[in-house]
């Protein structure tokens, strides 16, 4: 594996993060609902992971999105969203180091979604503790947003292989040891 | 008066190369300024977001003085105010709410506190993104990036007028030929794999070969072979 990516992927995953940071603006408030953010982010870093088989690209990804969200100026802007949009890739990240090739990749993808979103949820369960919210309140808005959050990853982690597969056939990728089993 | 203006005229034309230096020299040093005011503006929202968490509550008066004072500059730059007000809103009504249902109204006092110090983090970056554009905010973070990534920043940034533009073809194009994604389609949840499955997986697709021909026309043009960065530093 080389440790570095060369400039093909390198615009593919910046690409993928100025899509979803487009996309995240536009649809800031129309749906009303909370961790649609999930869903989106949950489909293009594993999209990035998918298409470059590489286990630094959902940071790059996360990273990359987080930077182009403070230059566009979406939503509040600031640090803050650089925070928002790096720690559910970290996470996702160690999580791949952890699994490897342990499960197939349909399985893999939906497990890496749900951690993301045990991440993402976890980051502004912190945010309120440290605020000084009460536990009880705290803790029940983590669960909430836990299981809102999951639901929209896994719709997003089970629309990747049908991705991947018509990448695959446009000849865009070459998918050397990503089998499916 | 006429050789009173043409001296003036030959006078301009031999002093102008000169002149244009110092000019040139006075915007770059100007830039450079700019780029220390907004390093210093992110450490500072920085700064003043964390404490948000850490100060006890009775150093949140100063705190919200700051803030305010924060929120009068960004307001004579023209800032909007609508997000900021908008987050007040929606984030007092859930968590008084909250407390309301978990504790009846004995800790409401508690759960204004709470809103107060959510806005107080949400504040500076919000400040942040209203009085600094977006050109200086980026180039301080190239001067942290590698020469591939910042090209893959910049590139990006320019792109998004294409590709917005090419979202809206493809989704006409797929509206033409039948596909179920009018707006009024839409509002059956039943179509809404159709709208990802006609618009985003070619949207996907553009931008994958988009990319592979960018990385192959920048390689040729041997990007990436002088260690610095080149781009024009002038704003």
């Amino acid at each position: 594996m080389k440790p570095s990516f060369n400039l093909h992927h390198a615009l593919f995953i910046g690409f993928c993060a100025t899509l979803l940071v487009a996309i995240k603006s536009m649809m800031r408030m129309k749906l009303g609902l909370t961790g649609h953010s999930m869903f989106l982010m949950s489909l293009f870093y594993l999209v990035c992971y998918g298409a470059t088989n590489k286990i630094g690209s959902i940071t790059l990804c996360g990273l990359m999105a987080g930077m182009l969200a403070m230059i566009l100026g979406v939503g509040k802007g600031g640090v803050f969203i650089l925070l928002k949009f790096g720690l559910p890739a970290v996470a996702m990240d160690l999580g791949l180091i952890l699994l490897a090739n342990l499960f197939t990749l349909r399985w893999r993808f939906i497990i890496l979604a749900v951690i993301g979103s045990l991440a993402w949820s976890s980051k502004s369960a912190v945010q309120n503790i440290l605020i000084g919210m009460d536990l009880q309140v705290a803790l029940f808005q983590f669960g909430l947003s836990c299981l809102q959050g999951s639901l929209f990853a896994i719709a997003g982690a089970s629309l990747v292989p049908l991705i991947l597969n018509r990448l695959d056939a446009h000849d865009l990728i070459i998918r050397n040891g990503m089998a499916d089993k | 008066m006429s050789w009173l203006r043409l001296s003036h005229s030959h006078s301009r034309e031999v002093i102008s190369p000169a002149v244009q230096d110092k000019s040139l020299s006075d915007r770059m040093v100007k830039s450079k300024k700019k780029l220390v005011l907004c390093a210093l503006a992110i450490i500072f929202s920085i700064v003043l977001s964390s404490s948000a968490f850490l100060v006890t509550r009775q150093q949140l008066g100063l705190l919200l003085l700051i803030n305010l004072v924060m929120l009068i500059h960004a307001w004579f730059q023209q800032a909007k105010l609508a997000p900021l007000l908008k987050l007040f809103a929606i984030q007092s009504f859930i968590t008084i709410g909250l407390y309301f249902l978990f504790y009846g109204s004995e800790r409401v006092i508690e759960a204004v506190f709470v809103v107060i110090r959510i806005i107080l983090v949400m504040l500076p970056s919000w400040w942040l993104a209203s009085t600094q554009n977006g050109h200086q905010i980026s180039q301080v973070l190239c001067l942290l990036l590698s020469t591939k990534w910042a090209f893959v920043i910049t590139t990006s940034i320019k792109i998004l007028p294409f590709i917005t533009q090419e979202a809206r073809d493809i989704y006409h194009i797929q509206c033409l030929r039948g596909a179920r994604i009018t707006p009024k389609a839409l509002l059956n949840p039943l179509n809404w794999y159709e709208l990802v499955q006609c618009v985003l997986f070619p949207l996907l697709i553009q931008l994958l070969s988009l990319s592979k021909h960018i990385a192959r026309s920048a390689n040729q043009r041997h990007f990436g072979s002088t260690a610095k960065h080149t781009h024009w530093p002038l704003n």
